[in-house]
């Protein structure tokens, strides 16, 4: 690589290049990458409004390694550190797995509860926030990438380094809690809009 | 490998598929790229620029050279953090260029590529804090644990906990199976709820009897003695919904509908 080609030989390669080099590497990586960086901070816990600072974070570690990771692995190490950013950020909002924000949920579903299967998408999102967060983080890794990123389990094997087997077992896995899940979702929102 | 169908296609369940369905939306608000961009020095004309240069032989030669004078100058400038005012547009890559050539360019931002990332223009919540010009920038991150290998195929040691399925194929999913499990503990507390909603606590707590008799370790217990506890309310038997309550909160004093309960205690406790 040429950052690691001007350091050994900075007669060679000025660190000017080094510079250019990363700067143009940088912007291109963030240009691929930003909206799947910002997909996946979102479907890993994070609110909308704070996924832009979290990508920031995740940037920035990016940009002071960038000599560290190997051309092409630039998407991969920026998944892999959005793994670590949004697991910081869910243990700083302490929020155990499946609480609801009843008022929200409340007010959602009343006064008239509307029907199981009829939802809106608003409120569809936070439970699918609250149905993830509450799964196993290896599970939700998988299922987020297959599911709703769609990618194909042998670009989900390449990205985070596991063998296309485990990815198989985990999205078995996951699609069994996933739906175990919804089922109590369901069951908890339609109490939720009671009022008694 | 056949990967299975996505469960957004596949399910039959339009709850599970409204859940799924709303992840569509999900995209990084419009500005929001060109910010983080800004964030780390690489603005829109300097990221262009820096392109450019990187093309080398196909980039005419006065603009390469104008370019690499600005990506090098703009590197320097974030280093001692006064990127502030340059963000992106075209007459801020001509300042940078105009103060190159009144200003000696400073002896090398350093081997280490000067790309400040703390001195970014936007604020950037718990970002390091700005890093000296020149240094090697190896700071470790407050609260990030970075990435110290870079994905490669070996096996992670993650993959133990999971063995590999035979088969990926073998291992696509039948949808459903894990959740129809649940479904006659939920026909029961649908039919509790929908006699609740029709002020007909009588029929609710027969729908609760059953559930007891049927499910007396049910997944869904904690629903089914909320529901018992406003079909208590519901009949006028405020004492009793009182003391379930309270039990309600000894037993699951973390549960989701902690608060729920919390206010019929309330509301109960009033004579």
């Amino acid at each position: 690589m040429l950052g690691d080609a001007a350091k050994t030989f900075p007669g060679v390669l000025g660190p000017r290049a080094v510079a250019r080099d990363d700067a143009a590497r940088l912007g291109a990586a963030v240009r691929q990458n930003y909206q799947f960086l910002w997909r996946s901070l979102r479907r890993l816990g994070l609110q909308a409004a704070d996924v832009d600072d979290a990508a920031q974070q995740v940037l920035s570690v990016f940009a002071k390694r960038l000599a560290d990771v190997e051309l092409g692995a630039e998407k991969a190490f920026l998944f892999q550190t959005a793994l670590r950013v949004a697991s910081d950020a869910r243990r700083a909002q302490a929020r155990s797995p499946l609480r609801f924000d009843e008022d929200a949920l409340g007010s959602a579903a009343d006064p008239a509860p509307s029907a199981d299967e009829q939802i809106e998408g608003h409120e569809a999102r936070a439970l699918l926030d609250e149905v993830l967060a509450a799964m196993d983080p290896e599970l939700r890794v998988v299922f987020i990438l297959f599911e709703l990123e769609e990618m194909t389990m042998a670009q989900i094997a390449e990205l985070i380094a596991i063998p296309a087997g485990t990815v198989g077992s985990r999205l078995f896995r996951a699609r069994k809690d996933f739906e175990s899940m919804t089922a109590r979702v369901k069951a908890r929102r339609a109490f939720a809009g009671r009022r008694p | 490998m056949t990967d299975p169908r996505r469960l957004r296609e596949g399910t039959p369940r339009a709850f599970d598929r409204a859940l799924l369905e709303s992840a569509q939306d999900d995209r990084a608000p419009v500005g929001s790229e060109d910010k983080a961009l800004a964030a780390l020095g690489i603005g829109v004309a300097i990221a262009g620029a820096a392109v450019v240069a990187s093309q080398g032989a196909s980039a005419p030669p006065a603009a390469a050279a104008v370019s690499k004078i600005a990506t090098a100058v703009f590197l320097k400038w974030l280093g001692v953090g006064l990127a502030v005012t340059m963000v992106a547009a075209a007459p801020v890559t001509y300042v940078v260029v105009t103060r190159t050539r009144s200003e000696a360019v400073a002896p090398a931002a350093g081997a280490a590529a000067p790309i400040a990332v703390g001195a970014a223009p936007v604020p950037v919540g718990a970002a390091p804090a700005a890093v000296p010009a020149g240094s090697v920038v190896t700071t470790a991150e407050p609260s990030v644990e970075e990435p110290v290998t870079l994905p490669t195929p070996a096996p992670a040691t993650t993959t133990s906990r999971a063995a590999p399925a035979t088969s990926p194929v073998a291992a696509a999913p039948a949808p459903a199976r894990s959740a129809d499990s649940l479904s006659p503990e939920l026909d029961i507390l649908d039919r509790v709820r929908a006699a609740l909603a029709a002020h007909d606590p009588v029929t609710a707590r027969q729908a609760l009897d059953e559930y007891e008799r049927r499910f007396p370790h049910g997944s869904l217990r904690e629903e089914a003695e909320l529901a018992s506890i406003e079909t208590l309310v519901a009949s006028g038997n405020t004492a009793g919904a009182h003391e379930a309550a309270l039990r309600f909160l000894a037993v699951h004093p973390n549960s989701t509908f902690g608060g729920r309960v919390r206010a019929i205690v309330k509301r109960t406790s009033n004579p």
